[in-house]
């Protein structure tokens, strides 16, 4: 008996432990596990092994269609699945497999064509491909109130893969396309109107032939009408609660009434019904009226089962979710919805720490933001707000800049002192006493508590609390506002003394970077080829075959310039090599992220991680390279081939010009210090020139030269 | 002015240190890292023959053999030299016409600018202009000995101050092999004598033979790049 008992304690122990690990560990969701064959395949044996597998007497024109669909199609799948952003053998993956097996659990042919993946994404989405590959948008899961909903959803999903739409719609789009060249006599868009008409019908398909499915299901009706009101609401937050900005009040800082007068307007669903044409679907309401009339028509009646798997599990599920999407919106600089967000699952956890730093990271965004002049590329006039969310939007456009940064840093600094130890909270914390220091602060002075009893000017003057007496803190606080101060006289000689821009740019291509950079990674290159003189721009297969070769070529000029160098690529990878992939992933989001912050100097949402790389790799310097190459008809050729007549002996040089192309190929190249979170080289280079071998060896090889010179 | 070899030194020596203060304050990639390419030119006018009367058909040819040195993102400076070979009639004091040999050969300085900046090649490939400064000398040598007397058959040596203009495109074949072909066009100083029109002077013969053989003129060379 004994035994059992401890038998039973060491299981609830263990059990607990695991599920409370999904979202009370630090590490956010990431892939794990051998990566699957989808991810590893290139698009060229993609499209070669689903051209094979065309029936023989299949017409050559069809034949052709298809051939481009599957270019295009398998390229940004592809692209999508190396982006890091689809995960693979983690929890809410494994979870909607497990939900796909119960939904096709008679018919395991068609499961073994399916694959579930989730999506890092806050847009609540779900979209299948021909391929057979089911992606589910971490915003939508952490949106359905049960898994009735996203059992329907998958269904409406499987429905699409079973019935070819994503092809199918293809090829409809280029037989009218084709249909309309004999009309008019050019090939030409067909209207905007049918297109989504024949989309739209293909989605009444889909939520017919899901239903069907979903019929065989033990979950009861009401879960498909549920996932109609949840595309309703897709575009609002998962709760419904006032936000409270005491929420945000912190050490000494208390806001004052006039700055959280906002009223709440209603939460009112989405206003696309009111104009059903405009997109691919069809009218929400629309639908769901016509799944309600074919249930009236069963006659059928509630059967009380919204959940197959185990319900804490799918609760397990939506919180990680949800948490994740907290991340989600970080990292996409919608800092209101993130904090927001977080607000509202503080509620079941009001002391998690990811939630703090989530609030943290939020206002540190805000802060950066508006003291740069920049408040409104990430804030929307609060009275467009929809929902309890209102106050938080009204809030944050009281506070002055000084005001949010001083918030911000005290937040920071509480998150820091929770952990203890240094990283992305602590960078945060003195990036923003700079900040201080640098736009609104001359000295600690400013923070000495108003003692006359009054209302303080300013309530930042009292923010500091107990803080103020605290030594350690107030020598950081001064040190920090110091070296803003620096910076800004800095600045402000830099701009008393800048030469034009034109010259620098002109001396600094003549001269080079010298980056003296001994040991690189080389992360994984994009290249694209477009011909605008055809109606399919994108060259797919080429662009792809020449990303590889790029690395090829980065890693050769690497070693020939005396510079260690590590390749971090997708197509390198093997199913083993799971650890690279999350790496890429967390460069691929970092990258992104840089790119997002234009003017803005931030550190970014996943800097520990970036900061685990860099030991890893033992390497600062990370370097993104990507061309685009383009080929476009001549101006004016013909003009020139008439002047070459005229003047015959550059007639050779006119027939040339006249009756080549011209190109066009731009190569970037980024190269990222890690260490201190700042470019050390932004490259682009435009040139009117061909991609040919030697024209891209000579760049790349001068890209490295200038890397390594020192 | 170049007959001075004091001054045509002075000339040569301050094109390389030129070059050589490019190459310290900038840093030189050449083509993989090789900045020197050997070359051998071949040059001719669209018309292929020296003109149109009998006895003047042949290929109307210079080759050039070069050297240049990639000393910035932009320019290479090198030494280039040309063998022309051509023919000219002339009118003896008589007026009886008689065919005459050019022979000229050319050695001097060529810079080439590569148009980094309008459109984004790196010395030495892409698309360039190519400016040569040449001491020339040429002697023409009476085929038909008509032209003095006593039938001598040289008709004496001459030297000039020549310049070429060129534009073209190189490129690269593997990483040792470059292929370039372009227009050119040139002069020499001896077109600004006053007597260039008229005069039937075997110097100016020549030399208005060769003007005409340089004005304009097709580009085609092989190279070998070395570091």
């Amino acid at each position: 008996m004994k035994t059992w008992v401890y038998a039973f304690v060491g299981y609830c122990i263990l059990f607990g432990a695991v599920g409370a690990q999904v979202f009370h560990d630090d590490h956010r969701l990431s892939s794990q596990g051998p990566i699957p064959p989808a991810f590893l395949l290139s698009s060229q044996s993609k499209v070669a092994r689903a051209l094979d597998q065309l029936p023989d007497d299949e017409p050559q024109e069809v034949r052709d269609l298809k051939s481009d669909f599957y270019e295009e199609s398998y390229y940004y799948t592809n692209k999508l699945l190396h982006s890091g952003k689809v995960l693979f053998n983690d929890p809410v993956s494994t979870y909607l497999s497990d939900l796909i097996d119960r939904l096709l659990i008679h018919d395991p042919a068609l499961r073994a064509q399916i694959q579930v993946y989730a999506v890092r994404s806050s847009n609540a989405n779900a979209f299948a491909t021909n391929q057979g590959l089911l992606l589910v948008n971490l915003g939508l899961i952490s949106r359905v109130n049960n898994e009735a909903e996203l059992a329907f959803i998958l269904c409406h999903e499987i429905a699409h893969f079973s019935r070819q739409h994503p092809i199918d719609i293809y090829l409809q789009g280029e037989y009218r396309k084709e249909a309309r060249k004999n009309i008019l006599g050019k090939r030409e868009e067909y209207p905007l109107f049918e297109r989504k008409q024949y989309s739209q019908e293909k989605e009444q398909e889909a939520d017919l032939v899901g239903w069907e499915l979903y019929r065989k299901t033990p979950y009861d009706y009401q879960g498909a009408l549920g996932a109609f009101d949840l595309i309703q609401t897709a575009e609002l937050p998962f709760g419904n609660t006032d936000f409270i900005p005491e929420f945000l009040e912190i050490k000494g800082l208390r806001f004052p009434d006039s700055y959280t007068r906002a009223t709440i307007p209603e939460m009112t669903p989405l206003q696309v019904d009111t104009v059903p044409d405009v997109g691919t679907h069809p009218s929400t309401s629309v639908r769901k009226k016509y799944l309600s009339d074919r249930i009236a028509a069963y006659g059928l009646r509630p059967s009380g089962t919204f959940f197959l798997l185990p319900e804490k599990r799918f609760f397990r599920i939506r919180e990680v979710a949800r948490f994740e999407l907290c991340h989600l919106y970080l990292q996409e600089r919608a800092y209101e919805p993130a904090l927001y967000h977080a607000f509202l699952l503080s509620q079941r956890y009001p002391k998690h720490q990811i939630l703090k730093e989530t609030v943290a990271y939020a206002l540190y965004g805000l802060a950066k933001y508006a003291n740069q002049g920049q408040f409104w590329d990430v804030h929307k006039d609060y009275s467009v707000q929809n929902g309890p969310e209102r106050k938080l939007y009204y809030l944050m456009e009281q506070l002055s800049p000084d005001e949010l940064t001083t918030l911000a840093m005290l937040h920071s600094l509480e998150c820091w002192q929770n952990r203890g130890t240094a990283g992305r909270m602590a960078a945060m914390t003195r990036d923003l006493m700079r900040e201080l220091g640098i736009h609104h602060v001359t000295d600690v002075d400013y923070f000495s508590p108003n003692v006359s009893g009054g209302e303080p000017d300013n309530f930042v003057q009292n923010a500091l609390g107990d803080l103020y007496q605290d030594s350690a803190f107030l020598r950081l606080l001064t040190l920090e506002i110091r070296n803003g101060k620096s910076i800004r006289e800095n600045r402000l000689k830099k701009e008393a003394y800048r030469l034009p821009r034109t010259y620098l740019q002109r001396e600094l291509a003549l001269k080079g970077f010298n980056l003296g950079l001994k040991k690189i990674v080389l992360v994984e290159p994009y290249y694209q080829k477009y011909d605008e003189r055809k109606e399919k721009s994108i060259r797919y297969l080429e662009s792809e075959e020449k990303e590889q070769n790029m690395l090829q070529t980065l890693e050769k000029h690497a070693s020939a310039c005396g510079i260690q160098h590590i390749s971090l690529a997708s197509h390198l990878l093997d199913a083993s090599d799971v650890a690279s992939f999350r790496d890429l992933a967390v460069l691929n989001e970092w990258f992104n992220e840089q790119g997002l912050h234009q003017g803005v100097d931030m550190i970014s949402t996943n800097h520990n991680e970036i900061y685990r790389l860099r030991k890893k790799y033992q390497c600062d310097h990370f370097v993104w390279v990507g061309t685009f190459s383009t080929v476009t008809k001549r101006r004016n050729a013909a003009f020139i081939v008439g002047a070459g007549v005229v003047v015959f002996p550059l007639l050779p040089i006119a027939l040339y010009y006249g009756l080549t192309p011209a190109h066009e190929t731009m190569l970037y190249a980024s190269i990222y210090d890690i260490k201190t979170g700042k470019y050390v080289l932004q490259f682009p280079k435009k040139m009117r020139l061909k991609d040919k071998d030697d024209l891209m060896n000579s760049v790349l090889y001068d890209l490295m030269y200038q890397i390594s010179y020192p | 002015m170049l007959r001075n070899p004091f001054f045509a030194s002075c000339c040569i020596i301050f094109l390389f240190l030129l070059g050589d203060t490019c190459c310290v304050f900038s840093q030189v990639p050449g083509y993989l890292g090789q900045k020197n390419i050997l070359h051998l030119r071949v040059t001719g006018a669209p018309a292929v023959a020296y003109g149109s009367e009998e006895g003047l058909w042949g290929p109307n040819l210079k080759w050039g053999l070069g050297w240049e040195r990639v000393i910035s993102r932009r320019f290479s400076l090198g030494l280039v030299a040309y063998q022309i070979g051509t023919k000219v009639r002339y009118a003896n004091f008589q007026k009886e016409n008689g065919l005459a040999h050019v022979w000229a050969n050319a050695a001097g300085v060529q810079i080439h600018w590569y148009n980094f900046f309008k459109r984004g090649n790196i010395a030495p490939i892409g698309p360039y202009q190519r400016l040569e400064v040449m001491y020339l000398n040429y002697r023409l040598q009476d085929i038909d000995r008509k032209y003095y007397l006593d039938g001598r058959e040289n008709l004496g040596n001459f030297d000039d101050l020549a310049f070429t203009f060129a534009v073209g495109t190189k490129g690269i074949i593997g990483t040792r092999l470059s292929y370039h072909v372009g227009i050119q066009t040139g002069t020499m100083m001896r077109i600004l004598s006053t007597s260039f029109i008229s005069s039937s002077d075997p110097d100016i013969l020549g030399a208005a033979r060769l003007i005409r053989h340089m004005s304009f003129n097709l580009e085609c060379g092989i190279g070998y790049l070395f570091k």
